[in-house]
């Protein structure tokens, strides 16, 4: 069998190696005989000191929240203290769809009080927001400045709210909203 | 009623002029969908299929999600259009059955573990069908899933192998598969040297059974090369260079 060099391009089932010589990192694995096999379509990784072989993945790899992603997400259900965020971006991954559920509980929106969550975001404002677990439902926080609503609508109007000396003001009918505001509104004045 | 037809001639060619052993024209692309996370369309001849696939993602309806793994899903469809009879839109106990033969093949070398409490959602869609639908559409999903990114322990390559006339043939198609005595799909993962699909509809004595493996994982072999060669033609040879 040919021997893995670095930077040999795989696909899933290729041999790398025995055991004895590697230990499997990120895409390879050990089958039933003791032999490492690719589990990816990508580039052999070799490192030479800690003995490790492993799978640089070319395309798609495959994207879940895990602690500390930062996240974008729509609002789709609010109750007094809790919102359903509708998780659609992880940020620095945008080559693939996401689709997940995140949980924001109103301890976790501010380091001020917050009385209602009424009061933070509404439904479908998009969210910046931080990943707290690696469990579905995601559980999300927004403390930090630069976490929050990014785009908000006018519960007037429906129209786009933009951010003037922070405070969020319809264009349209003047209507100005409280929000979490994030530090990276999308509309500004 | 229509007569049979000649299956193997006096040439000892088959009826469209292929070997006992030869494939028919075999054609695949990887990467076909924008937004799917991961496609391929494949051809066996006039069979012509397309494998989509989604995820791992959130798993709807919620309760199906498995604590320790990923929720495999597969649905392999015929299109309407797909073949000469009236079919109807609502899913037949054949393509129930069929998806469910899939998606078992396709489980059996798929790390689902690494995924809990997600799915992973495959769509095949037989956009002709002239044979070996099954297969094809096996290929065509086991490439979208490596398109995708998932990790598996092989790759899948489907072929049936047929007997008409007495014959043992390789790939057989729509008109060998209704005329012939026996029709055996295998999904084989080449590498690892594992039988991951296996049917018979007829009847084999344990001699001919012996040597119809044999051709169809000669004939998956060849499929098995063609479909890394299409992975690396995609995404890894500009690398190379
Ligand atoms: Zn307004």
């Amino acid at each position: 069998m040919e021997k893995p060099r670095q930077g040999m391009p795989v696909t899933p089932g290729d041999y790398l190696g025995v055991e004895e010589e590697y230990f499997p990192g990120y895409g390879a694995y050990i089958d039933d005989e003791g032999n490492i096999r690719s589990q990816l379509v990508g580039r052999v990784l070799i490192d030479i000191v800690k003995r490790t072989i492993e799978v640089r993945q070319v395309r798609g790899k495959p994207i879940i929240p895990k602690p500390g992603d930062v996240v974008l997400g729509i609002v789709e259900t609010v109750s007094n203290d809790l919102a359903f965020i509708r998780i659609y971006n992880i940020e620095n991954k945008p080559s693939r769809s996401t689709d997940f559920t995140g949980v924001l509980h109103i301890s976790q929106v501010s380091s001020e009080y917050v009385e209602t969550m009424y009061d933070v975001l509404r439904l479908g404002d998009v969210v910046r927001a931080k990943v707290l677990n690696s469990l579905q439902p995601f559980q999300l926080n927004t403390k930090h400045p630069s976490f929050g609503v990014v785009v908000a609508f006018c519960s007037k109007c429906g129209e786009t709210l933009k951010l003037k000396d922070d405070r969020l003001i319809c264009p349209v009918c003047g209507n100005v909203e409280k929000r979490k505001i994030s530090s990276k509104y999308f509309f500004r004045w | 009623m229509i007569e049979k037809p000649v299956l193997i001639r006096d040439d000892g060619l088959r009826h469209d002029g292929r070997r006992p052993d030869e494939l028919r024209p075999i054609k695949m692309q990887v990467g076909i969908l924008k937004n799917a996370d991961g496609s391929a369309y494949v051809e066996y001849g006039k069979t012509k299929v397309v494998a989509a696939v989604y995820g791992p993602r959130e798993v709807h309806p919620r309760h199906l999600a498995l604590p320790d793994r990923a929720l495999i899903r597969c649905r392999y469809h015929m299109a309407p259009f797909s073949t000469s009879d009236r079919k109807s839109p609502a899913p037949s106990r054949r393509e129930i059955e069929l998806s469910k033969v899939i998606r078992e093949a396709l489980e059996a070398v798929i790390f689902s573990e690494l995924f809990p409490r997600t799915s992973i959602d495959i769509f095949i869609e037989v956009l002709q069908a002239d044979g070996g639908t099954r297969t094809t559409g096996l290929t065509a999903a086991s490439l979208a899933l490596a398109d995708a990114g998932i990790p598996m322990r092989d790759l899948i390559a489907g072929v049936a192998v047929g007997k008409v006339d007495g014959v043992l043939v390789l790939d057989i198609d729509e008109l060998e598969d209704e005329y012939g005595e026996a029709d055996m799909p295998i999904g084989y993962a080449a590498s690892i040297d594992e039988i991951m699909l296996l049917q018979l509809n007829g009847v084999l004595t344990l001699e001919e059974f012996r040597r119809a493996i044999e051709l169809a994982k000669e004939g998956a072999r060849k499929i098995y090369d063609q479909m890394k060669k299409t992975l690396h033609d995609k995404y890894l040879k500009i690398i190379e260079k």
